[in-house]
């Protein structure tokens, strides 16, 4: 059998192996991005469902290309990707000129005559291709105009509007080469001369490689409204496997120049220079973050739910969110809240009620839930969680009614300096498995997200603007974060709070910086473990190196057996503890962001393999996982009673998937492991170990 | 939107059907295309294709598992996106190393002729299938036949990537064993 047949037999398996193996987020909707990631920014605008789909169809909208009037500045209309000024010219409301409140089938009938005589094509080929959308009020003048693209989010897209009981095109949106396929969500600026910033997030939907922004002013100058795509900054990150340049590499204005340069995605401008540009940019004034008095948390707004008056409605499937059925829902709620100290935490939502027609009597559902902080009963801070999983509609999120006191937890956390700290979790809790948790922490007015993996945030921008002009996040502010200790109990999850971004930060985790009583944690026979077998605490082996004594522990240890394997073992937090005549010298461990680790209780010793250097004694610790054969994770030297990780193949992105076993080779100083090349071959590649120095080098 | 109402839809030819379709599972049906082709345009496109020829096989046809129906329409326009598109090296590349793994359970060399011995090959996997834990079986459809990355595949089942590749190779090995028990000539 040929390996394409068997491909093309493996797409035909019975419909239920794809319906088991899509997971709960594949229901998604595309507008918020692949990889389910969703960040939310408080200043988002609260645009219904309905304008969301709208924002879906229209597509990215990296360029404008002018339509019809005066361009802002006659230098900009010819821009090296095809992007130009459009000015929307829009009537005096006040006239009665503009009255479209919703737009009828004739209307949109008309739009795409509109379109078709714009775009040259026949009729039989715009009612193929031409998708309706919804409205959305673009110019923010309280109208909305409507939008019709080709596709179904793809471009081009067109602005419309009613205009004197006429509909005219007042904007086609373009796109830089389709480059992106998804919008995450509408943010806008308010200036304070009428002007407004539009910027649009959007996802370049590829494994979560990248991040971008892409800002559009709007700008009414008493007389006319202009547009202008300003600038597009970006980010890769995650797993950038097969990005290539065109995916990570982001144009953006060039605000003294006028014109688009390719900017290095390894150089994204940060939300400072962000700032700074668009303070400088000459022909729109500043814009000031807006106060947001009117949105701002008010524990008052929001009273505890009584869960037996919950609004029972039906599904309002098509309907998006009407004003029939928004009023119908209990406005704003929180639905928990818990104390620490002098602070007040609330979880908050809006829109609830309950639709027993899904037959889910045990859950509610809301939109926006998001957390508010009160000190000594004033409110200091409103923020979003950071959530990839929701409920069946946009924006919409569901809560187990009998389980509301779990979505909050406060604990608490001490710091290097001794100080302690609140830390809030909110858990998200789906019994589905795909609970997720945030964490957020406050000091004095600042109340700041802790990011559970830095590399997977955008730029600050995401973080910023918590409702209080004097409230910033802590990202950048010394704050110490744990690493390694906190753990989602609903899930069984494990969070890891990674520093690599903040090297100026010092890694301060309680648990891993303070010595280790390995009394707490009886040596067990990993041998014999069934998932019957639960150990809180639990050495998984102990060995010496020359005086000193290496020690696994792990938290939480069991049998698993779903490994095909009895001798696979399930833990968390596994640790090297390292100590010398009984004394605690130090630890090292191999930590990722991963759920749990399963270790090869047959060859649990071989995780660690001590050797011998010329000036001390060391060992190498293998990466945590099932092959114990297959990688080292780290080398640790031991000199000078030092636990040191030294420079080596310490990375595990080099080693993929490895099948054959790594060896030590003492004697020639070389240690020798295998990789998969680029070309998925098994090669060896041999790391020579300089005793003089303690240090590796890659030998071929 | 319930799937029946969604199927209901498209009985009616409610042109509607088609945002419901995407909002619900476009993002489902972009990952599959997306992780076969490797090219956001590309997949927008299938997209695109998905929803037209949605539209024209529903009805006469009523799926039974949307999802499932969605999902398989995607993949086959993908690949044949892929297989278009491959001599212009326009795409990615993660189906020829989704193919070489599946090497490993076929000898390459005999082609399956009959479509009756195709169809009880693919009942045979389909028992194999079933016989599998089922981690084991949800890494292996999506990795082979929604050819997710590994370490998509590693996110969202909570274990590490190595785990996920011992797991996909040990389950590979066991689909060859059991083919060959089951007499077939690889």
């Amino acid at each position: 059998m040929k390996k394409e047949q068997l491909f093309d037999i493996l797409g035909d398996i019975d419909d239920k192996f794809y319906e088991e193996a899509k997971g709960e987020d594949a229901l998604q909707p595309i507008i918020i991005g692949s990889g389910g990631e969703r960040k939310k920014n408080p200043l988002k605008i609260a645009i219904p469902a309905a304008a969301c789909i709208a924002v879906a169809a229209v597509g990215i909208t990296l360029g404008l290309r002018k339509n019809s009037g005066v361009p802002i500045e006659p230098d900009d209309t010819s821009l090296n990707d095809g992007s130009v000024f459009e000015e929307i010219s829009v009537p005096d409301i006040n006239s009665g000129a503009v009255y479209i409140e919703e737009y009828s089938e004739s209307d949109i009938e008309r739009a795409k005559e509109l379109i078709i005589s714009e775009e040259g094509i026949s009729q039989e080929e715009a009612d193929s291709f031409y998708y309706r959308t919804n409205s959305l009020d673009i110019d923010g003048d309280g109208y909305p105009e409507l939008l019709i693209n080709r596709n179904v989010g793809y471009t081009p897209a067109y602005i419309l509007k009613k205009q004197g009981g006429d509909m005219t095109i007042v904007g086609k949106i373009a796109t830089d080469e389709n480059r992106f396929s998804s919008v995450e969500d509408l943010y806008m600026y308010n200036g304070d001369d009428g002007s407004y910033a539009y910027y649009f997030s959007v996802d370049s939907g590829a494994n979560r490689s990248a991040d971008a922004k892409v800002l559009w002013a709007i700008k009414y100058d008493g007389e006319k409204y202009y547009t202008e795509p300003l600038l597009a900054y970006g980010k890769a990150y995650g797993n950038d496997s097969y990005a290539d340049d065109r995916e990570v590499v982001f144009w953006k204005r060039g605000w003294d120049s006028n014109t688009i340069s390719i900017d290095n995605i390894e150089n994204p401008i940060s939300e400072e220079e962000f700032r700074e540009l668009w303070a400088k940019y000459p022909a729109l004034p500043e814009i000031e973050l807006p106060e947001r008095a009117d949105e701002r948390f008010r524990p008052v707004d929001y009273p505890m739910i009584d869960t037996v008056e919950i609004p029972d409605l039906e599904r309002n499937y098509g309907g998006g969110l009407s004003g029939d059925f928004m009023s119908r829902c209990l406005d704003k709620a929180a639905l928990t809240h818990k104390s620490f100290g002098e602070y007040d935490f609330y979880l908050t939502a809006k829109n609830v009620r309950t639709h027993s027609d899904d037959d889910r009597d045990d859950v509610l559902y809301a939109y926006d839930f998001g957390i508010g902080v009160c000190r000594n009963g004033v409110p200091i801070a409103d923020s979003i969680p950071y959530i990839t999983t929701g409920g069946m509609a946009v924006g919409e999120y569901e809560f187990y009614i009998d389980r509301l006191n779990d979505y909050l937890e406060v604990m608490t956390f001490t710091f290097d300096d001794g100080k302690e700290q609140p830390i809030l979790a909110i858990h998200y809790i789906q019994e589905n498995g795909y609970s997720e948790t945030s964490f957020f922490t406050v000091s004095e007015d600042t109340f700041g997200f802790l990011a559970p993996d830095l590399s997977e945030l955008g730029i600050g921008m995401e973080l910023s603007e918590t409702g209080n002009p004097n409230v910033s996040i802590a990202l950048s502010e010394n704050y110490s974060y744990m690493n390694n200790v906190l753990t989602d109990i609903d899930s069984d999850i494990e969070y890891t709070f990674s520093q690599d971004k903040f090297e100026n930060i010092a890694c301060s985790g309680q648990y891993l910086n303070n010595p280790v009583d390995l009394s707490e944690y009886p040596l067990i026979d990993v041998s014999v473990l069934d998932e019957n077998s639960f150990y809180e605490k639990a050495a998984l082996f102990s060995k010496q190196c020359g005086e000193y004594t290496l020690t696994m522990i792990a938290h939480n240890v069991s049998g698993f057996l779903e490994f095909d394997s009895a001798n696979a073992i399930m833990c968390a937090d596994p640790c090297v503890i390292v100590t010398k005549n009984g004394k605690y010298i130090g630890f090292s461990t191999e930590y990722h962001s991963t759920a749990l680790y399963y270790l090869n209780a047959d060859n649990i010793s071989d995780y660690v393999m001590p050797f011998e250097m010329k000036d001390g004694l060391g060992y190498a610790e293998r990466s945590y996982d099932m092959n114990v054969a297959s990688s080292f994770a780290r080398f640790i030297s031991l000199k000078d009673d030092n636990v040191t990780v030294m420079e080596g193949p310490s990375s595990k992105s080099d080693y993929r998937e490895l099948d054959k076993d790594a060896e030590i080779l003492y004697d020639e100083n070389i240690i020798a492991t295998h990789i998969l090349n680029d070309d998925g071959e098994t090669v060896e590649r041999k790391y020579k170990f300089f005793f003089d120095q303690s240090v590796f080098a890659v030998t071929e | 939107m319930e799937d029946e109402i969604l199927i209901s839809m498209f009985f009616d030819r409610n042109e509607s059907a088609l945002t419901a379709v995407n909002k619900k599972y476009g993002g489902y049906c972009s990952s599959i295309a997306r992780n076969i082709l490797k090219n956001e345009q590309e997949t927008e496109e299938c997209i695109n294709d998905l929803l037209m020829r949605v539209w024209e096989k529903i009805p006469p046809e009523k799926p039974r598992i949307f999802a499932a129906f969605l999902a398989k329409l995607t993949r086959n326009l993908a690949i044949d996106r892929y297989r278009k598109n491959r001599s212009a090296r326009r795409i990615g590349d993660e189906v020829p190393v989704v193919l070489d793994e599946l090497a490993e359970c076929v000898s390459d060399r005999t082609d399956v002729q009959e479509t009756a011995e195709r169809a009880e090959l693919l009942a045979a996997i389909n028992r194999f299938l079933d016989s599998q834990p089922k981690n084991a079986r949800i890494a292996f459809v999506s990795r082979y036949c929604c050819c997710e990355s590994v370490g998509s595949i590693s996110g969202r089942l909570g274990i590490s990537e190595n785990n996920v590749s011992v797991t996909l190779n040990r389950t590979r090995k066991k689909l060859r064993e059991y083919l060959e028990k089951e007499g077939y000539e690889l």
